[in-house]
């Protein structure tokens, strides 16, 4: 600290007109300031090992911050105004800042399933099983990692909110097909990619609501700062096209999910480390500068075959999409090299309101359709590092296919979130059987080469680099109010199922309950009015079949 | 043969694992062939089998093809170039796909590749030069257009304008095309290890020019004999992005948000009003109300006074509590013979979850949540709202709460059953529950078949679908190749180099440990030891040299196309399996699509069996070559072992305006069999009758080898040797059990004919 006034000063003082150097107290604050910096994190530290949360945790830190001003008055040889302008200043400067440093160690998390999801099924044989969320949560409860987090159930997703993205006709295409009709379908099945790669199997609409449910309740949860990390293994759909389905996913619910966090932050930044490309968020953000796409994955000769070092975006999203292609076998080092500083630099220079990372597990070593060679520390360290930024961040699944590699994956970087750390014994749990022969959380690399080398990879990074460098510093949009924001639209359907018994239903849904006037009543009802009303079902059932017949020529067209 | 992981360093090298890049020889004139590993199968007389990818060379490519691919402009920075330009003409033409736009363009530099812009020409003009340098270098051959196999710089890493002609010559020898061609090949061929990957714009030249290192940047289609670019591209237009929402709300300042600082306000005055509500309400242990959204509905949370210990103990009351239940339930009690098989029932996951919900429900109060546990029969005394959160439904009122899983609820006899539709329908629960089940539903099918994995049931039938894919091995052994090369010309067994019978063809030295024979017989060449294993690997030896390709070339490519074709039916089925994204690539070259080539190449991939791509090019033009000509019927059976099934509709669908080459015997069924057995002017008038192609086999087969051997020198002069082999492969095919005398006799009668 340098004493306020400057030497030149002193005279000026005699004649008790005091004059400052303004160099001296503004050198004066920084130090105050950067003290109280490591004052506030160093208090921080030492309340987590101590355990004190909330209110003795304030305490604490109020503490000592007295301590501190005791200490800044001693070095000041207790004369204060020889360097500040007001004594308090000790005490007060930057106390909410320091009170954010201290706050910032814990993360609220929330995480979101439904007990449902784990009973879709694809097919026989088909890699993709919904299962390995199941046995992540189990895991994830007997970690006893369920009780140190909010746990919700999302609502569904409806109709209207899956189009925000989604084509009205492949969605209605997705809720009327099902396994027992889809031999009358073939045509529209081809058209919107359906049957092959994406089976039609029972409840497949079902399944995309509860996925792009969960996301969206995740996007919700982050938009009103309710959360910190939100989670939902349920999620990361990545392939999804606008009017298509794609590798195993029907509806994006990624894309829903950032549409959401859009509506409250001007910068998305959406990650991917799942092995295959995420092709079909980077192509719904393909021309936009306000979501950044980033996607680490293996390229050539491979699903889906996009994701080339080139494609770097187009019109306004140009340089806003980011593709690291990558060759065979990568280990967690050679990972972390790359990714590392990619996203530090891409964290600095894009400056994103909120991150979502899609945290596909294929990409660890023995999926049965991957071929890197990361272990759970690898892929977790991705997670780490995101974390690590304190900007609001969504954890999406996503692939992987050997179920007990995704579920122990996921269960770690779930701890991840929470700061936790978990034994690498596995505890009991239902699924237990499936973790065999070592019953261990981590997982060894094989023993495969890696094709990725250290020149390939450094020679890649630097050319990323200069996609970045083309970017603008962060990009906004005018600020301007808008209308009603985050309509609620539950799927009525659904929400007339998750009502509450109890309670009265909100007329949104007692509205859909009303009968139908063209009702056949077997009570007192009938009489003069009934001549009537068969008439009005005559001409409604008219008007509905014209309605659906005008609806199914638009399909064709 | 087969062994598992030693790691031994020379073991390790001899150690072939599923996905590695290898050489296989199939013949001793041919180069290595370049294979990926995809599945390594032990099969039953206990000899290990490949199923390999095909990695193609650039011989075995059609020329033309390979003239487009290189000079269509594949260099990385014109594609940024172009990308710019395109973006000023168009500005992404909604819904025109890039693809279409991209496909143009190539299309267009492929008719036209010298009116290109000026970048281009620059480009050209250089290319031009190289030329002339690498005419000048071969000026004493003649055949110059003959020996030229490379047009551009297009298709290699950054760096290649650099090289002179030879060198990139060899350098292009590096270039592979990648095929969706699968066949099975005997683990004996693998003859070493290399590396393949896929060209990268960033690495440049000796990045590839390493040992054992190649690179490809084409997908061959030998079907439909195009090149693929193996990208695929992110489409442009309304129909593919997503509308983004114009504004941000506005309660979120600009500043704030700059300096990420909105967050940190909002949250601190937010947990603020949290703590004071909580100060509040913590007094009566009241559970506070938790900030929700409507898109969900709270299950638990950790903002309660509870500590970890209290919880755990709240979940052994519920164990116990289970176990009671159990206890009483009459239907569990039969089941459970022992107390300890009870407990761990009442322990399973679905106890634990429906505890935590009700502990929730109860606001977490200890007293009140094990209330829950044991309601009485009234309805307002147990939180319904439980069963909402979790989804399970376990409720039965008036008594100790009872919470069951699908492994639980099925009774010895429901599961017997699914184990029965299990055997028969495998994993189709649709089916399974359809004629076995119709009482449960699909989903509790798949909840129960997942926990019936973890039974000791299913470790049993386990055993069996291991035991089964024990043939399925993940890596091999194989011992380095020792045996003598059949061109090998001499050997120094004292291990000083000798002189060989001519200086190395290839590098011009005369002393080596070991002399091959290369190139045709007749030239009667010989290179040395280093530049044999140059040949062997890379399809070239040191410079471009007129017999390039002379192992392709006639009789003994024909030869080495029947020993191979038949090796590949001998090692079973080798089929062609396209990948999941056919179709997706960018069309780099194709040739028109009435060209024969093509043509014969799609019957063959229907045939589905065959090497390479030459060879099969060559069946299958021989067989659309017989319905043209409507005459050899003998040269099917010569050429098509491999591929007997060929559609011959498919292959004479669009028979318009080509000419064919009809091989030697072909020309000589014609003129040696008799006008009752073909009559070319009546068949030709009748193209949908068949041929009586037995007779005419027959016929060919009962003439004297000399007069078959005076009538194809009329046709073609050819050394009796070459007839002999051609003679003797058409023999040996066409069933020469009928007159076994021939072959024996046929050469020295071709003899005496000369």
């Amino acid at each position: 600290m340098a004493p306020k006034r400057s030497s030149t000063s002193r005279a000026a003082d005699e004649s008790r007109q005091p004059v400052y150097s303004e160099a001296a107290m503004r050198n004066n604050a920084a130090v105050l300031e950067y003290s109280r910096t490591c004052q506030a994190a160093a208090a921080g530290i030492a309340s987590g090992i101590l355990g004190l949360t909330s209110l003795p945790g304030f305490v604490f830190y109020f503490a000592t911050l007295l301590i501190q001003a005791i200490v800044w008055e001693a070095k000041s040889g207790f004369k204060w105004n020889n360097y500040f302008l007001d004594r308090s200043s000790s005490v007060t400067h930057s106390l909410v800042s320091g009170l954010f440093t201290y706050r910032a160690m814990p993360k609220k998390v929330a995480y979101y399933y439904d007990g449902d999801c784990g009973n879709y099924y694809y097919g026989q044989g088909h890699p993709m099983k919904p299962h390995r969320i199941r046995m992540t949560h189990n895991l994830l409860l007997n970690y006893g990692l369920y009780r140190k987090m909010e746990v919700y159930r999302p609502i569904p997703a409806s109709f209207e909110e899956m189009t925000k993205y989604h084509s009205d006709e492949y969605m209605l295409f997705l809720k009327n097909i099902r396994p027992d009709n889809m031999s009358e379908s073939s045509k529209q099945m081809a058209r919107f990619n359906v049957g092959e790669d994406c089976p039609v199997f029972d409840g497949v609409y079902e399944f995309c609501q509860l996925s792009c449910g969960g996301s969206l309740a995740a996007a919700c949860k982050l938009n009103q700062k309710q959360a910190d990390i939100t989670i939902n293994w349920m999620g990361g759909l990545h392939h999804a096209k606008k009017s298509e389905a794609s590798g195993f996913c029907y509806a994006n619910d990624i894309v829903l999910a950032i549409l959401e966090l859009l509506k409250h932050h001007q910068r998305v930044l959406y990650v991917d480390i799942d092995i295959h490309h995420g092709d079909g968020v980077e192509e719904a953000f393909y021309t936009t500068d306000r979501v950044m796409t980033c996607s680490f994955h293996k390229y050539g000769e491979y699903f889906p075959g996009t994701g080339d070092l080139k494609d770097v975006g187009a019109d306004k999203g140009r340089y806003y999409s980011l593709n690291f292609p990558l060759r065979d076998g990568i280990d967690d080092e050679s990972y972390e090299r790359i990714f590392v500083p990619v996203m530090q630099r891409v964290m600095e220079s894009y400056q994103p309101g909120a991150v979502v990372l899609q945290c596909g597990a294929d990409s660890l070593t023995g999926d049965r359709l991957g071929c890197f060679n990361l272990t759970l520390r690898g892929h977790g360290r991705c997670v780490e590092f995101l974390k690590k930024f304190g900007v609001p961040l969504m954890l999406l699944g996503g692939g992987g296919y050997t179920i007990r590699n995704v579920s122990r994956c996921w269960t770690y970087e779930t701890a991840v979130a929470l700061d936790t750390d978990i034994a690498n014994e596995l505890p009991y749990n239902d699924y237990f059987e499936y973790f065999g022969p070592d019953f261990k959380l981590h997982i060894s690399p094989a023993s495969m080469i890696n094709q990725n080398t250290r020149e390939y990879l450094e020679k890649t990074q630097i050319r990323i680099f200069e996609h970045l460098r083309e970017l603008p510093a962060a990009p906004g949009v005018q600020m301007q109010p808008i209308g009603d924001e985050g309509i609620f639209q539950p799927d009525k359907t659904l929400l007339e199922d998750h009502a509450d018994p109890d309670k009265r239903l909100p007329s949104v849904v007692k509205d859909k309950l009303v009968e139908h006037p063209g009702e056949f009543y077997d009570g007192g009802k009938e009489g003069e009015k009934d001549a009537q009303s068969h008439k009005r079902t005559a001409d409604e059932a008219d008007n509905e079949a014209k309605k659906s017949k005008v609806e199914s020529e638009e399909m064709e067209a | 043969m087969a062994t598992t992981g030693t790691t031994n360093p020379q073991t390790a090298k001899n150690m072939y694992r599923v996905g590695d890049y290898v050489y296989i020889e199939t013949s001793n004139d041919a180069p290595y062939a370049i294979r990926r590993i995809e599945e390594l199968v032990k099969n039953a007389n206990n000899s290990v089998e490949a199923r390999v990818t095909c990695f193609y060379r650039r011989r075995d490519i059609e020329k033309m093809l390979l003239k487009v691919a290189d000079t269509a402009e594949r260099k990385f920075e014109e594609y940024y170039d172009r990308e710019e330009k395109k973006d000023e003409v168009k500005p992404t033409t909604n819904g025109e796909t890039e693809k279409g736009v991209k496909k143009e363009e190539i299309e267009k530099s492929e008719e036209i590749p010298q009116n290109g812009s000026s970048s281009k020409t620059d480009e050209l003009e250089e290319k031009k030069v190289d030329e002339g340098k690498a005419k000048e270098d071969k000026e004493e051959n003649d055949g110059v257009e003959e020996l030229r196999r490379e047009w551009g710089n297009a298709g290699l890493p950054l760096g290649a304008d650099k090289l002179n002609g030879t060198q990139r010559h060899l350098f292009r020898q590096r270039e592979l095309f990648l095929s969706r061609h699968q066949e099975t090949v005997s683990c004996n061929w693998i003859r070493g290890r290399c590396m393949v990957t896929l060209l990268n714009e960033v690495e440049d030249l000796d990045c590839y020019q390493k040992d054992d290192c190649f690179f490809y940047s084409l997908v061959y289609d030998a079907a439909n004999l195009t090149l693929l670019a193996d990208k695929g591209t992110i489409r442009v237009g309304n129909k593919y992005q997503a509308e983004i929402p114009e504004n941000v709300k506005e309660e979120e300042e600009d500043e704030n948000k700059e300096n990420g600082d909105a967050l940190v306000i909002d949250e601190e005055a937010q947990e603020d009003a949290q703590e004071e509500a909580q100060e509040a309400t913590s007094q009566d242990g009241a559970h506070r109300k938790m900030a929700l959204t409507e898109r969900e509905r709270i299950i638990f949370h950790p903002k309660h006074s509870l500590t970890d210990q209290e919880i755990d103990q709240f979940l052994i009351i519920a164990r116990a509590v289970g176990t009671f239940s159990r206890a009483l339930d009459t239907n569990s009690s039969t089941r459970f013979p022992t107390l300890h098989m009870v407990a761990a029932a009442a322990s399973r996951d679905v106890t634990l979850f429906h505890a935590l919900a009700l502990l929730h429900q109860a606001k977490y109060d200890l007293g009140q949540a094990v209330r829950y546990l044991c309601p009485p029969c009234n309805k307002d005394t147990y939180p319904f709202e439980a069963e909402k959160a979790t989804g399970l439904h376990t409720t039965s009122l008036g008594g100790p709460i009872l919470c069951r899983d699908q492994l639980e609820e099925w009774s010895t006899a429901e599961s017997n059953l699914f184990e029965e539709a299990l055997e028969k329908y495998g994993k189709d629960f649709h089916d399974m529950r359809n004629d076995y089940l119709p009482w449960k539903s699909v989903r509790d099918l798949v909840e129960y078949y997942y926990m019936w994995k973890t039974t000791n049931r299913y470790q049993e039938s386990k055993k069996q679908k291991t035991q089964d894919q024990e043939s399925k091995l993940k890596q091999v052994y194989i011992p380095a190749y020792s045996k003598p090369n059949q061109n090998l010309q001499s050997n120094s067994t004292t291990g000083v180099p000798i002189k060989g019978p001519k200086a190395c063809e290839s590098c011009q030295k005369e002393e080596s440990l070991q002399w091959f024979k290369w190139g045709p017989q007749s030239a009667s060449l010989f290179i040395c030891q280093d530049c044999q294993g140059i040949w062997k690997k890379l399809a070239s030896i040191n410079q471009p040299h007129q017999h390039d390709i002379y192992d392709m070339k006639e009789p003994e490519r024909e030869v080495a196309a029947k020993t191979a074709l038949a090796n590949a039916d001998k090692s079973g089925a080798s089929r062609v399996q396209p990948l999941n994204r056919g179709g997706s690539g960018l069309v780099i070259a194709s040739v028109p699509s009435n060209h024969p080539a093509l043509q014969a190449s799609r019957a063959t991939a229907e045939a589905g069996g065959s090497l390479n791509a030459q060879i099969a090019a060559a069946t299958a033009a021989q067989i659309s070559m017989l319905r043209g000509a409507a005459s050899n019927e003998g040269a099917l059976n010569l050429t098509t072992s491999g591929s007997s099934a060929a559609d011959p509709k498919g292959a004479g669908k669009n028979r318009i305006g080509f000419t064919m080459v009809t091989n030697v015997l072909g020309k000589l069924a014609r003129k040696l069999v008799s006008k009752e057995v073909l009559n070319l002017r009546r068949s030709a008038r009748r193209p949908f009758k068949d041929l009586k192609s037995n007779e005419i086999r027959d016929s060919v087969i009962r003439t004297e080898p000399a007069r078959l051997y005076q009538a194809a020198n009329t046709i073609r002069a050819m050394t009796p040797q070459q007839f002999v082999t051609v003679y003797q492969s058409f023999m040996g095919i066409t069933g020469a059990a009928k007159r076994p005398a021939t072959d024996p006799v046929g050469a020295p009668a071709a003899k005496r004919a000369a």
